[in-house]
């Protein structure tokens, strides 16, 4: 299935009513209008592309893909010092400084859910520590 | 003496503790790797999270975060849901107005969890708290 993003305008009390039925139903705002369209037309709803099968309400998908693109990368994540990553499995789908930007370029390649990581920009060797 | 814990999630990290969370705010939902921070009393999660959600950080609510050598920032609570492993969580979270260069989860968070480390063998465990 090819994904599509589709923004929809409403009121502050029809956004306040539907994020608190998506809350009682443990379900996000996409996820509860994605259902509802799919019982008012009549088209059984699917699940975006970036779903994996194994996600159900409450659980969260695995990301060990991503998770093991980061550590087999590791040394060469320095060139991208400041910039977000969005991965999808062991793809570099999009990066850049601007997350607004990669969010867009990874939602234009079909990610709904996006697995983000922003790389620190950093001089040499440090020892991180708190804030 | 011995004591015996029981946990629902074992996480295993690279070299700081840290877990793989998904952040639902409205209709925007991103999975990310966030630090343990158990010094921290406050999550602090970067701004462009609730950008990309099409929330106004300044409507929040204001938090002075004060790092132990000296840094200063504050920061906007807003109404998000946080999923980690089978675990979900509707809370109050920290969104920055600047880049982050590390996401945390702090004691605000955990306070709802049992939480164990193992940082000889790079694991955490964690639970909802009975009761």
């Amino acid at each position: 299935m090819k994904d599509h993003h589709l923004s929809i305008r409403m009121s502050a009390e029809q956004k306040e009513s539907l994020e608190a039925k998506a809350r009682e139903l443990g379900m996000t705002c996409g996820q509860l209008a994605r259902k509802l369209l799919a019982l008012g037309s009549g088209v059984a709803e699917e699940a975006p592309s970036s779903a994996r099968a194994s996600h159900e309400p409450g659980q969260a998908r695995s990301r060990e893909a991503e998770l093991r693109w980061l550590r087999e990368n590791r040394t060469q994540l320095n060139a991208y010092g400041g910039q977000w990553l969005i991965l999808e499995g062991d793809r570099l789908v999009a990066h850049g400084s601007d997350y607004l930007d990669v969010l867009r370029k990874a939602r234009e390649k079909g990610v709904v859910v996006p697995f983000a990581y922003r790389v620190p920009e950093l001089e040499g060797e440090v020892v991180w520590m708190g804030l | 003496m011995s004591l015996q814990l029981s946990f629902t999630e074992r996480i295993t990290f690279q070299d700081s503790p840290g877990a793989l969370v998904t952040l639902s705010l409205a209709d925007y939902e991103v999975d990310m790797p966030v630090l343990i921070d158990t010094g921290a009393e406050l999550s602090l999660l970067d701004g462009v999270h609730a950008r990309s959600a099409g929330l106004e950080i300044f409507q929040g609510r204001p938090r002075a975060f004060q790092g132990f050598l000296g840094a200063r920032t504050v920061a906007y609570q807003h109404p998000a849901r946080l999923r980690l492993g089978s675990l979900r969580l509707d809370c109050e979270l920290a969104f920055s107005t600047q880049p982050l260069l590390r996401q945390v989860l702090g004691l605000d968070v955990l306070q709802h969890l049992r939480f164990g480390l193992d940082q000889r063998a790079r694991e955490m465990f964690l639970a909802t708290r009975p009761g």
